[in-house]
């Protein structure tokens, strides 16, 4: 875990309600792990609104840089945008200890729905180095909200099958990302997910119809990010954690309400 | 100029006055990931009950402008836990560690200070009489000076250690509460505690934690903790030291409480939202008695009430 002060190399307006910023800090892209996320500050130095740092997923690194994409739709997000090359804030990261197992020998489902495809990218992407048997759904509102598309196109070019969903069938096929899931899925296969609460669900209570291994992403309103708060709880079959620490990845099965 | 920090307190050396408050730093031991705990004055633990405690259903936070509430309704693994899984781990960092100490009966907070009683390393007990968050015990001491001087009364008998009790703000007269510690025997006052508050969520047109109503506590809450402080400090003046709490996230917000009156101050929210924010605190207070040509910080305490 590491606090420290990183610079915007870039922050911009990738499509939708999403933005994309590119920060330098290298012990973070160094050493996070598939499913870890950075606390970052939004504020500006000497003022305090918004308070509190905001929980992303490193969605993607590259030697010292990390790249975080955010979804405009509150305060902190708002003010993150104003950020600028060459200007700098404080983060904290990487955190999380519960994070994404990758099997070597089993097939991977990953499911990412919205801005929940970047917390599940850096997964992705390892298993493509690792030459892990991969297929990505991803699926989002419309054509303009799947955000990440062109780094999943990319990704693709290296061994991952994607399929794209959008819920009024702008671009891939028509649906949510889960309505082929049994096309994809076999008894031995994991699945992977990040997104909205209800998909989470619905693979929740698929996965355990079919006794399949399922791991998945929460994302919690957030004031600490490291522990002390115990305000981003969730109830499990062994009290609450936090999703902050012994989270933000769960196995389904754990989790009773979230 | 050497500047000297250190404030002895019931006997007590503290290598400074820069502490952290309860309910903000868990049991000192996820901090040690970011920075070295041995260099914080004092660390208060997380508060703890003789039986664990689930805590309050989510949500439990919300951020409202320059600050935030909280219900968490004091989660904690119970004082047996916490002594055979945690205190083990806090016997190698270099610093002392206060237990914050709440329960639901009077029975409940000494059976509490009888376990820590003989752990070396907790030198003081911090009694909350002040958590907004929960329904039995808490604030209902805090508010009740009949309950609370019985309740205070009754952990002296059990303890050998200093007893410092943490007030709520959420009073008319905090001079006459503070009154009644001392007079029951507390051998110090820590204030302030979380404001009572509530935040509505107006899409689901209800109230936005699941308890309905929160602790605010952050910068917002830095004036009113100042002013009861400050008027703790008229009431008690040095007759047993007063613990600055509410609102600090720097320096001068620190320099506000002891020129007001604290002996020492409890970073909170702040941890949060910087967690290098006791040592940067720490490093301002020097340096302000540097350059106002104060040899030690006790100095400056109570200073705003004029000579």
């Amino acid at each position: 875990m590491f606090e420290l002060t990183a610079e915007v190399v870039s922050n911009r307006s990738v499509s939708g309600i999403t933005w994309e910023i590119v920060l330098r800090a290298k012990e973070i892209a160094q050493t996070v792990k598939p499913g870890q996320f950075v606390m970052v500050e939004t504020r500006l130095e000497n003022e305090y609104d918004p308070l509190n740092r905001r929980p992303f997923a490193v969605a993607d690194t590259e030697g010292e840089l990390i790249s975080i994409y955010y979804d405009v739709v509150g305060r902190g997000t708002k003010r993150l945008t104003s950020f600028h090359r060459g200007d700098t804030l404080r983060i904290l990261g990487p955190l999380g200890d519960g994070v994404f197992p990758i099997y070597p020998d089993k097939r991977a489902i990953v499911i990412a729905g919205g801005i929940g495809s970047s917390g599940v990218s850096l997964l992705v992407k390892r298993m493509a180095e690792l030459k892990v048997e991969t297929v990505v759904l991803y699926g989002a509102r419309n054509k303009e909200f799947l955000s990440m598309r062109e780094w999943y196109e990319d990704i693709s070019r290296q061994g991952v099958e994607v399929v794209f969903y959008t819920d009024d069938g702008s671009f891939g096929r028509r649906g949510f990302p889960v309505k082929d899931l049994d096309e994809f899925v076999e008894p031995s296969a994991v699945i992977y997910a990040c997104g909205p609460k209800p998909l989470l669900k619905y693979l929740k209570k698929y996965s355990e119809e079919r006794n399949i291994e399922t791991y998945l992403s929460l994302d919690r309103r957030m004031a600490c990010g490291w522990g002390v708060c115990l305000g981003c709880v969730v109830k499990t079959g062994n009290g609450f954690k936090r999703v902050c620490k012994e989270g933000p990845v769960f196995l389904a099965k754990e989790l009773i309400d979230f | 100029m050497d500047i000297d920090l250190s404030v002895t307190l019931w006997g007590i050396k503290f290598k400074n006055p820069v502490w952290v408050a309860s309910g903000t730093f868990g049991y000192g031991l996820e901090a040690l990931e970011i920075y070295d705990v041995s260099e914080l004055g004092a660390v208060v633990l997380k508060g703890l009950s003789l039986k664990p405690r689930e805590g309050n259903e989510p949500p439990r936070i919300v951020e409202t402008y320059c600050g935030m509430l909280n219900a968490i309704g004091l989660q904690n693994p119970g004082v047996e836990k916490f002594l055979k899984e945690i205190y083990p781990y806090l016997e190698k960092i270099d610093t002392h560690f206060i237990a914050n100490v709440f329960d639901e009966s009077e029975e409940g907070y000494e059976e509490v200070v009888k376990a820590l009683e003989e752990v070396k390393k907790i030198v003081a007990y911090e009694i909350n009489v002040s958590c907004p968050n929960v329904k039995k015990g808490g604030m209902i001491f805090g508010h009740d000076e009949r309950l609370l001087a019985n309740l205070i009364e009754r952990i002296k008998k059990v303890t050998n250690k200093p007893v410092i009790v943490k007030l709520s703000p959420n009073v008319g007269d905090i001079k006459r509460f503070a009154r009644i510690c001392v007079e029951a025997g507390a051998d110090g006052i820590s204030l302030i505690n979380t404001i009572l508050a509530m935040k509505i969520n107006i899409d689901k047109m209800k109230p936005e934690l699941s308890i309905k109503t929160g602790g605010l506590s952050g910068p917002a809450i830095l004036p009113i903790a100042v002013r009861m402080v400050y008027q703790a400090y008229e009431e008690l003046g040095r007759e047993v030291p007063i613990i600055g709490i509410g609102g600090i996230s720097t320096d001068k917000d620190a320099l506000e409480h002891i020129l007001a009156g604290a002996s020492a101050v409890q970073v909170g929210t702040a941890n949060f939202y910087d967690p290098l924010s006791p040592l940067k605190i720490l490093e301002g207070v020097k340096n302000f008695l540097n350059k106002k040509g104060f040899a030690t910080f006790t100095d400056i305490v109570g200073k705003a009430h004029g000579v």
